[in-house]
């Protein structure tokens, strides 16, 4: 028996154009996590970033007769998630303003191999949460995108049409900030 | 090349043989930006750290039900209808824009002072214009 063979992008796009949910389905499944990264790394964890998510997919489904393969699909989505993320935060900000709701922190993650080290691993991820969340919204996007998801400078640029210096710049200064922040937590 | 331009190359990878051998000059040269560039590396490994691939299980599942109902609510419907009325507006706004940059130019006002006015029909200010709105 000869082993069947994952359909490629464009075989699966077609066929969501086509009206196929299964076939978008598997593109969710296969860019579930380069929106995740994106996403979560903008607004930390929780119903937020998974309302993002969605939202980004069904964005990319109503642009998928304009999609053409210009950028790759995960350009397109991260483009999509990040745009989406920026007017979640401004959403977030007014929110906060109005009720001065406290800072949210990031729900633990275990593997459950070592609870003292998972604890002192998870106190650190919720630090590095704390400095970021304190970034502003476009230097949040390019470490989020450089620096977490692993885009290059040149990507990161194309994603939020910006110059590549602007990029180098941008990150240089949250990369102090972010210095900064997490020295003072560790003294 | 400023400091944090060539720490943040030499995260992504980016320096060539002979930037690397620069770099390397200026940690044995300079103890505090070896400091500096200990930090920024922790920085980056934390943040990596702080990756996450995947939101919570059935993801998928759940973005085909939201697509299903968008459909069954006609919300996708609206939208492409907004989208395809919004093209065409957009499109007979700037032909009219256009007939009428034409029109001003070549046989509008005649009065105006400048391409600018001509083009979008605006009379130059006169002495009794800038009075009545002093007046105002």
């Amino acid at each position: 028996m000869c082993p069947v063979e994952a359909p490629d992008d464009e075989e699966l796009l077609e066929r969501a154009r086509g009206g196929d949910d299964r076939a978008f389905g598997i593109l969710v499944g296969r860019y579930e996590a380069i929106v995740a990264s994106t996403v979560v790394g903008m607004l930390g964890p929780g119903d937020d970033a998974e309302d993002v998510g969605q939202e980004t997919f069904i964005r990319f489904h109503r642009s998928l007769d304009r999609f053409r393969g210009e950028s790759s699909v995960a350009t397109y989505l991260t483009r999509i998630a990040i745009n989406l993320s920026l007017t979640a935060l401004k959403r977030r900000r007014r929110w906060m303003e109005r009720f001065k709701a406290s800072v949210l922190v990031a729900e633990g993650v275990s593997d459950g191999s070592n609870p003292l080290h998972d604890r002192e691993r998870q106190q650190r991820i919720d630090r590095v949460r704390i400095a970021i969340d304190a970034l502003s919204p476009q230097h949040r996007a390019i470490v989020v995108l450089r620096m977490i998801d692993g885009y290059s400078t040149r990507e990161a640029a194309e994603i939020l049409n910006v110059p590549q210096g602007t990029v180098m710049s941008r990150l240089a200064r949250a990369m102090g900030r972010l210095e900064w922040q997490l020295k003072e937590t560790e003294e | 090349m400023n400091e944090a331009e060539f720490l943040l190359r030499e995260l992504e990878d980016a320096l060539s043989p002979d930037e690397s051998l620069e770099l390397q000059n200026t940690i044995d040269a300079r103890p505090e930006f070896a400091v500096k560039r200990r930090r920024w590396h922790r920085v980056a490994e934390d943040l990596a750290t702080t990756r996450t691939t995947s939101f919570r299980p059935m993801f998928a599942d759940r973005v085909l039900v939201r697509l299903r109902e968008a459909r069954q609510t006609g919300e996708d419907t609206i939208y492409l209808h907004l989208r395809w009325m919004f093209a065409r507006v957009a499109m007979a706004g700037v032909g009219l824009a256009l007939v009428l940059g034409v029109y001003n130019t070549t046989g509008g006002l005649e009065f105006s002072d400048t391409v600018v006015e001509t083009l979008f029909g605006l009379p130059a200010p006169s002495l009794e214009s800038i009075v009545m709105l002093a007046d105002v």
